[in-house]
């Protein structure tokens, strides 16, 4: 009973992602809700729970950004899980990168150049970002640049700077986080 | 950015989409292809007469294979720049075995000969057709590159080496009747460099550029 309905809201995404594909925006909205919490449950058996909320994200953007390769008679799950997979792999092999990334232990406080360590400091908090990340970070929220603008600089879809903006800036005040700790634990 | 705030933002762009099928590759490669072997043949003439080709048995043979491998690659391409596509075993051994074709008859005729490889691509016109197969090659090959860029590639490796061996081949099969020697020799010491150089070049950008989407 459960394999049936499983099936039948699959051939109903299936229908709803072609509909979608021709700019259907209420099919368009039904699939991506329906294929949100398939993902979640796809990434929690797979990945630690810190990372499903942004392995979803970014899924559902590649889906957004690659419908264009959904073939409408082909089951779509395969299509979605193959991408899903990839995006898992892809963040494994960020988070090991990341593992790698020395943090400096001291941050210089130097009075007299506060303003040139603040401009270093945070230059050292965008290299620990993916470029993508920190490009359109830098473009937006120092050079002042609107969403489209970057997103035309960077070849990325608006929504992909958005998405790559919040998920930059949650990883900075992480990292800033981790630092202050580290300082907390070396004051006497 | 929450789950339906993503979702919001996403449907705000959803306009129609141009599917990304083989049909649409054909559509561009075949014109191309045409486009390419006309022009091979303009700059480099007719070697032999069309009479004299149509009667060599070796050059047919020859140009079925070329089509073979030309198809098969062009296949895999295909099923390979999507997501979802069951994963085809017969792609990394067509690769090796097309790689190796050009890698190991050039090693037993340099050590039957106990000379260099590179006589045998002069002593049968091989400057000639190698600088052909590179320009018949760079059409087909940017079509392709520019097809399997707008894809989503879950096995980037495997699909650099299947654009590889298709650009490749296609430039060959393009300049079969500006060079109409069915000559194995020929083919390997001087075809063969051009279609590894070919091969090389466009697996390096079809990697760069498939492997993050």
């Amino acid at each position: 009973m459960a394999a049936k309905h499983g099936s039948e809201l699959s051939m109903q995404w299936q229908h709803w992602m072609a509909a979608a594909q021709n700019g259907n925006v209420v099919a368009y909205r039904s699939v991506l809700t329906g294929l949100q919490g398939w993902l979640v449950r796809y990434f929690a058996r797979r990945a630690p729970p810190s990372l499903i909320d942004d392995l979803v994200q970014e899924t559902m953007v590649a889906i957004h950004n690659k419908r264009h390769t959904y073939l409408p008679d082909q089951p779509l799950l395969p299509w979605v899980a193959a991408i899903a997979r990839y995006k898992w792999i892809d963040g494994l092999r960020k988070t090991t990168r990341a593992a790698e990334v020395e943090l400096q232990d001291t941050i210089e406080s130097d009075s007299s150049a506060e303003s040139a360590a603040h401009a270093d400091g945070l230059e050292r908090l965008l290299a620990t970002l993916p470029s993508s990340q920190s490009a359109v970070i830098r473009l937006t929220k120092i050079d002042g640049l609107s969403i489209e603008e970057a997103a035309s600089r960077t070849g990325q879809s608006s929504s992909l700077v958005k998405v790559n903006i919040h998920r930059g800036l949650k990883r900075m005040s992480q990292l800033i986080e981790t630092m202050d700790r580290k300082l907390q634990a070396e004051l006497p | 950015m929450t789950a339906p705030s993503l979702i919001d933002t996403l449907v705000s762009e959803a306009a129609p989409v141009k599917r990304f099928d083989a049909a649409r590759l054909l559509r561009g490669l075949v014109p191309g292809f045409l486009v390419a072997a006309i022009l091979v043949t303009f700059v480099g003439g007719l070697k032999e007469s069309l009479a004299s080709i149509a009667s060599n048995r070796g050059l047919w043979y020859l140009c079925a294979l070329s089509l073979a491998l030309t198809t098969g690659s062009l296949a895999l391409t295909v099923r390979l720049a999507r997501p979802g596509a069951r994963k085809p075993r017969w792609a990394l051994p067509l690769i090796i075995l097309g790689a190796l074709a050009f890698v190991i008859p050039p090693a037993i005729m340099m050590v039957e000969d106990g000379a260099g490889p590179f006589i045998h691509t002069f002593e049968f016109g091989g400057p000639r057709c190698f600088s052909l197969v590179l320009l018949a090659s760079v059409l087909p090959a940017l079509l392709m590159v520019r097809w399997v860029r707008q894809g989503a590639a879950t096995q980037p490796l495997l699909l650099a080496g299947t654009t590889a061996l298709a650009s490749a081949s296609m430039g060959n099969f393009a300049m079969i009747l500006t060079c109409g020697m069915s000559d194995m020799r020929h083919i390997l010491m001087s075809h063969g460099p051009a279609m590894l150089v070919v091969g090389g070049v466009v697996a390096a950008v079809t990697h760069v550029l498939t492997r993050h989407w």
